[in-house]
């Protein structure tokens, strides 16, 4: 059974957001809680709007030229969205892990020491090398890699590519950590190993998780949301949704009468 | 309700639904005829009872074959989960209710006596009655998913409870009247005793029956007022 938060730390508030592509609303007015202690899953058909929404908590969507976002979106109370906010300070605070996982052409080591360098979080050589190693240990790599640190980060096997993304976004301190699809191009083995890694990071991260997988939902996060053509439909505690879901469409859905 | 996008999972559902409403209504018929074995005399009738259980026995352990698979192979969520959770509980309690019912029929040709000299043997048919329809609208409502059938069947367990107690106040007294009747009427007791349980069990399918269609267990209830609890 899950471990009940009295209080959630709230970190991401999201209130009465659309997103629009051109003149189509893709997001018709999501608000929702996202906290510390829980690991939150979206899930959903295709289409839904799921890793639009996603996409909206580090304003990924800025750089769609057609996309317009309404509505508010906080962290730690802080409107992201306002002409304030320094775009690239806010990815750093909210990291983001793709589907197919996309080192740099460097190596290892170069993979986790380029953003802390760029983002100036370490002072020396020593310093680099103690975060690179911490941020490799946390992504549950560092034993696999810690003797070839110089080799190039795509030569390794895709789940392992896959944690050093996780690692690379961990090195720069981020406070949330976006996931989209993060196992859907890995092998059983390589998602197990993530989805351990997903509950080894609770707690310390925020993290948030788009998966085409419902069991993977099931066993990852403790807050689950359902989206359909654009609507958060609902949003609870993950056990209810997949033992007693409130809403027909989410019941259809998680039970495969969906279409 | 809408059908699955794999039909072979419908198909399963629907197997495992088929097979409990034989299960039910092999129960049922098992009860109806013990009782009537008892009434009649009719030691062929018992031995049928007897005998056919093994029926019951077989689609128990049928059903917990498919819900293992079902639960393997589809993953089953939401009602679907609950469905299969609540069918793989029924099947273990119809099974006791259907070994009730071969109690009852066992002791039929130990109470091989001119029923007239056994008065109180006159309750039981109904007591019988009682019992048995429960386990048939338990059933019933798994069928139906009618989460308030349910709830109708566990408020009647009072009903059975209250016969329990009759039947056994009026057989002590009879007893001692009849110092000579005492074996039979203490077989009369177990037989009492097995109908009681079976309302028992019908109420305990009734609740599995509530939290399949609904998602919520129900309240912990007064257990009734038997006087002997086993």
């Amino acid at each position: 059974m899950m471990t009940e938060q009295q209080t959630p730390r709230t970190k991401m508030t999201a209130r009465d957001v659309r997103v629009f592509y051109g003149s189509k609303e893709a997001i018709k007015g999501v608000s929702i809680d996202v906290d510390m202690d829980n690991v939150t899953a979206f899930i959903g058909p295709s289409g839904c709007g799921k890793s639009t929404f996603l996409r909206t908590l580090n304003r990924m969507n800025d750089t769609v030229a057609s996309a317009r976002v309404e509505g508010t979106i906080t962290l730690d109370g802080e409107d992201i969205y306002s002409p304030a906010m320094d775009v690239v300070q806010l990815r750093a605070r909210v990291g983001m892990v793709f589907q197919k996982p996309n080192p740099f052409p460097k190596s290892i080591y170069e993979n986790i020491a380029y953003g802390p360098r760029i983002h100036g979080l370490a002072g020396s050589k020593a310093d680099l090398d103690v975060i690179v190693e911490k941020s490799l240990r946390r992504a549950g790599l560092w034993d696999e890699v810690k003797d070839r640190l110089q080799d190039s980060g795509t030569a390794l096997s895709g789940g392992q590519q896959q944690r050093l993304c996780i690692g690379r976004a961990i090195a720069v301190e981020p406070e949330v950590i976006l996931m989209d699809e993060p196992c859907s191009a890995l092998d059983p083995i390589a998602t197990a190993k993530i989805e351990e890694l997903i509950h080894e990071l609770r707690g310390r991260y925020a993290i948030v998780i788009v998966t085409h997988n419902m069991q993977q939902a099931a066993r990852v996060s403790q807050r689950t949301a359902f989206f359909h053509l654009g609507d958060l439909v609902e949003y609870g505690v993950t056990s209810d949704i997949f033992t007693n879901p409130r809403q027909e469409r989410t019941k259809d859905y998680i039970t495969g009468r969906y279409g | 309700m809408a059908e699955h996008t794999i039909k072979a999972f419908d198909d399963e559902i629907d197997r495992l639904r088929g097979l409990i409403a034989e299960m039910g209504g092999r129960a049922e018929a098992a009860i109806e005829n013990a009782m009537l074995a008892l009434q009649r005399q009719d030691t062929g009738l018992a031995a049928e009872v007897v005998a056919e259980d093994k029926r019951i026995d077989a689609i128990e352990a049928e059903v917990e074959k498919l819900v293992v698979e079902i639960i393997a192979l589809r993953a089953p969520m939401a009602n679907d989960l609950r469905d299969v959770i609540a069918a793989l509980k029924i099947v273990g309690v119809v099974e006791r209710i259907g070994d009730y019912a071969k109690n009852i029929a066992k002791r039929v040709p130990l109470i091989a006596t001119n029923q007239r000299t056994l008065e109180p043997i006159s309750l039981l048919p109904s007591m019988g009655q009682v019992a048995g329809e429960m386990v048939h609208d338990a059933l019933n409502a798994f069928a139906a998913r009618d989460a308030d059938l349910a709830v109708a069947v566990i408020e009647r367990d009072t009903v059975v409870d209250d016969f329990y107690n009759s039947v056994f106040r009026t057989l002590v007294t009879f007893m001692v009247e009849n110092p000579k009747t005492i074996s039979e009427c203490a077989h009369l007791l177990f037989v009492a005793k097995n109908i009681e349980r079976i309302g028992d069990h019908a109420t305990n399918v009734a609740e599995m029956v509530y939290y399949a269609a609904t998602g919520h267990t129900l309240p912990d209830r007064d257990r009734g007022t038997t006087q002997l609890e086993d």
